[in-house]
């Protein structure tokens, strides 16, 4: 197999199933999908969110990110309107796997458009049983494990006397995951279809996520004894031990109070007060 | 930076929240520094960032739900914080916590804003959904303007309302001359930096975490007493 047609048939380490959508240039212009027409959907899922609505939640931002496919596989003004309105039903998943779904989307409409079969209500359905899998997944690890760490990591990094480096390091660190992976996961759901799902599950999202929040329980552990430091450098001895008793009991107290569903600026004031008050009491 | 540049910043910031993007430099950890770098004052906007980040990190945007605009609180909260560090001398901490607490409210007035405009949104899918052919499409395009400006009109007004009242009542806080006063609001400052740390392990949800942070301050304990 000659390099051309290697390079027009890879995908990417993880794929080792899936149809490849792109054998041939031929195809592609045929159909009108070209890297221009993929570059404006994938801009314009940046702002996918930016009309979420209560009751169909992504489902704007989703059709204004089709548009320009849909433009270009139905010269047809009606099919077009037909193929928009598809894609204004509800979907909300996480944003940053939404992308891998808009690709999958326009994979599915091209392969309807060039080969003539494929019903095109299986784009729907692919979209309503994913949504829901991808947010949880999304959320778990971008929200719930990646975040996380890269402010620990930039608070720890504060706290050992590098603040510019540790503050611009984690926000750069969080910036290029998430943008390979978006830019990844779209060209992966345009090129492989619905098959996408077994490279995403390679990635293993959750166990990785599981391991960034073991290294947060780490951070948090250094974070606290920088807080023990820092009180006891407003007096030594039996002050210290006050003091780290009181973190102690407020970390805990905070944890109690946010299971039972007590708001954390509540929290926040009425820690504030107490401190204010312990202060000018025994002052 | 004056006032309304501030909010003009807030607003460019706040999009990336859910609006444009999502590259999360509405971060508080990104944009209180970078609000706090144009007075030359970075210390604070670090604290703020960081506290901020840590404090709000338990409430995710998941689903429906709308977590308070940590954007808004921080990005305020630093212009505030700097008044009264370089105008009126206070600590970095005690400035710092005093403003946070000044611009909490300002995060739940936005979030509002934010369910509201939501709500306006079912209106507009409706009217694309049952709009005719020929126009759809136009519809789908002034809907993603009209909710860029709208959302960027609540970032800003939400900082600028923070940022303006505050200009007037901190002051008088400020001027509170009881060192203990003072020294409770540094004293608070790390407790509430602890609360942060609490919220962050309700996040991270390990099991026994709360263990290890229990015996770590325990240790920190023995270290800060016998060290001294």
């Amino acid at each position: 197999m000659s390099l051309r047609a290697l390079r027009a048939r890879w995908v990417c380490p993880c794929a080792r199933s899936g149809r490849v959508l792109s054998d041939t240039t031929e195809k592609r212009s045929e159909t009108g999908i070209s890297p221009r027409v993929l570059l404006q959907v994938f801009v314009r899922s940046l702002a996918l969110q930016l009309t979420w609505n209560d009751e169909r939640m992504q489902n704007l931002g989703f059709a204004f990110a089709m548009a320009p496919a849909l433009r270009a596989l139905y010269p047809d003004p009606e099919a077009r309107d037909d193929a928009l309105r598809r894609h204004l039903e509800l979907f909300n998943t996480h944003p940053y796997l939404a992308v891998l779904v808009l690709g999958v989307s326009v994979h599915m409409e091209e392969v309807h458009v060039r080969e003539g079969h494929g019903p095109v209500e299986a784009v729907s359905s692919f979209k309503s049983g994913t949504m829901g899998g991808f947010g949880a997944l999304g959320d778990g690890f971008f929200w719930g494990s990646l975040r996380p760490a890269c402010v620990t990591t930039a608070a720890v990094g504060v706290l050992l006397g590098h603040p510019l480096f540790a503050v611009v390091g984690a926000w750069l660190f969080y910036f290029c995951v998430t943008i390979a992976f978006r830019a990844w996961a779209f060209v992966a759901g345009y090129r492989l279809g619905p098959a996408v799902t077994q490279s995403l599950q390679r990635l293993n999202l959750p166990r990785l996520g599981k391991w960034l929040r073991r290294y947060c329980v780490v951070n948090f552990a250094v974070l606290t004894v920088g807080i023990v430091w820092l009180l006891g450098g407003l007096g030594g001895g039996f002050t210290a031990w006050v003091l780290g008793s009181g973190v102690l009991l407020t970390i805990y107290g905070a944890l109690q109070s946010e299971r039972c569903g007590i708001s954390v600026s509540l929290l926040t004031y009425v820690t504030s007060a107490i401190a204010v008050l312990v202060s000018v009491v025994f002052s | 930076m004056d006032l309304i540049g501030v909010s003009f910043l807030g607003g460019l910031l706040g999009l990336d929240r859910r609006g444009l993007g999502q590259i999360w430099v509405s971060s508080p950890i990104i944009a209180a520094p970078l609000v706090a770098y144009f007075f030359g004052v970075l210390d604070v906007g670090i604290w703020v960032g960081l506290v901020t980040a840590l404090l709000w990190s338990y409430e995710l945007p998941v689903g429906s739900a709308i977590p308070p605009d940590d954007t808004v609180i921080s990005t305020s909260a630093v212009y505030l914080a700097v008044d009264g560090v370089s105008r009126h001398g206070v600590g970095v901490e005690a400035a710092s916590l005093g403003a946070l607490l000044w611009c909490i409210p300002a995060g739940e007035l936005a979030r509002r804003l934010d369910g509201g405009l939501r709500r306006f949104n079912v209106a507009l899918s409706r009217q694309i959904v049952r709009a005719g052919r020929d126009e759809r499409e136009r519809l789908l395009m002034r809907a993603q303007l009209m909710a860029l400006v709208m959302l960027f009109l609540i970032e800003s007004v939400s900082v600028f309302i923070a940022v303006s009242a505050g200009r007037f009542v901190l002051p008088w806080l400020w001027t509170i001359e009881s060192p203990s006063v003072m020294q409770g609001m540094e004293l608070a400052g790390l407790l509430v930096a602890a609360l942060g740390i609490a919220s962050g392990l309700l996040v991270v949800n390990r099991a026994r975490a709360w263990l290890v942070i229990g015996g770590v301050i325990v240790v920190s304990e023995f270290w800060a007493v016998l060290g001294r």
